[in-house]
């Protein structure tokens, strides 16, 4: 299993979203900041529970398909975005750390 | 014609979302206390034959019966897509917990994940409805 670099996953997710929310970035960023990291602690347990022994690929799926659930809900709180702006965004964060993170923790879990 | 509609159209503003409702209000805050309730319970029984999915298959059915009580209320009412996609969203949530208890919990850690992802979803559901009640959202 190869290291992480955490926050560099951080920014580039960060930087994602910014590009895809253009005009709402201003109001969704505190909210879009506070959830990548939510995020990145949830694939940091991934990593760790997959070292221990204690997930499979089908739960650590799992884990973050409810992640993203919980992005959708928080973003959908903010004045003016629709479901499509935030799905865009959610993806556009996801695609940029795909490759990196499935191919550290060594499962296709994104 | 034209100045007339410049006039019609800055007197009009567009709603994207509902009034505040307070039974959908009440529904979500009813789901929050069972779904605590059942994360504080399960933490503490990580480990034992408490635990497992079959103890908790009465939880799950309530949970989906609100769930879709909240759904009929919230499609029942106008301009309300935000608040719908906000319940669609909890619901899948929910399913996805449902499936992750049945391949069952090995570590307090997983509980811990699940209790800040609901907290925070129940923040931002209870945060609209109270931006709602407050005439904030438009």
């Amino acid at each position: 299993m190869a290291d992480i670099d955490y926050s560099q996953l951080l920014k580039d997710m960060l930087a994602a979203m910014k590009q895809s929310f253009t005009n709402d970035w201003n109001d969704a960023q505190p909210y879009a900041k506070a959830e990548l990291n939510s995020f990145v602690d949830n694939i940091k347990l991934i990593n760790k529970l997959k070292s221990d022994g204690k997930i499979t690929e089908e739960k650590a799926k799992l884990y973050l398909e409810m992640q993203k659930g919980s992005m959708r809900i928080v973003l959908l709180t903010i004045d003016g975005l629709t479901i499509l702006a935030v799905e865009n965004a959610i993806n556009a964060a996801l695609d940029v750390v795909r490759n990196t993170v499935n191919t550290a923790i060594g499962w296709t879990i994104l | 014609m034209s100045f007339l509609l410049v006039i019609l159209t800055s007197c009009t503003s567009i709603k994207l979302i509902s009034d505040y409702d307070e039974l959908t209000d009440k529904k979500i805050v009813a789901l929050q206390e069972k779904v605590t309730g059942f994360v504080v319970k399960i933490r503490d029984e990580i480990g034992t034959d408490k635990a497992k999915y079959v103890n908790y298959k009465p939880f799950y059915q309530e949970v989906k019966v609100d769930l879709e009580t909240l759904k009929i209320r919230t499609n029942a009412i106008d301009n309300n897509k935000i608040v719908q996609d906000q319940v669609s969203t909890l619901a899948t949530y929910i399913d996805n917990l449902e499936k992750v208890h049945k391949l069952g919990f090995n570590d307090v850690s997983e509980v811990d994940l699940i209790n800040s992802q609901c907290n925070t979803i129940f923040t931002a559901l209870t945060k609209l409805q109270l931006g709602l009640k407050r005439g904030e959202k438009k």
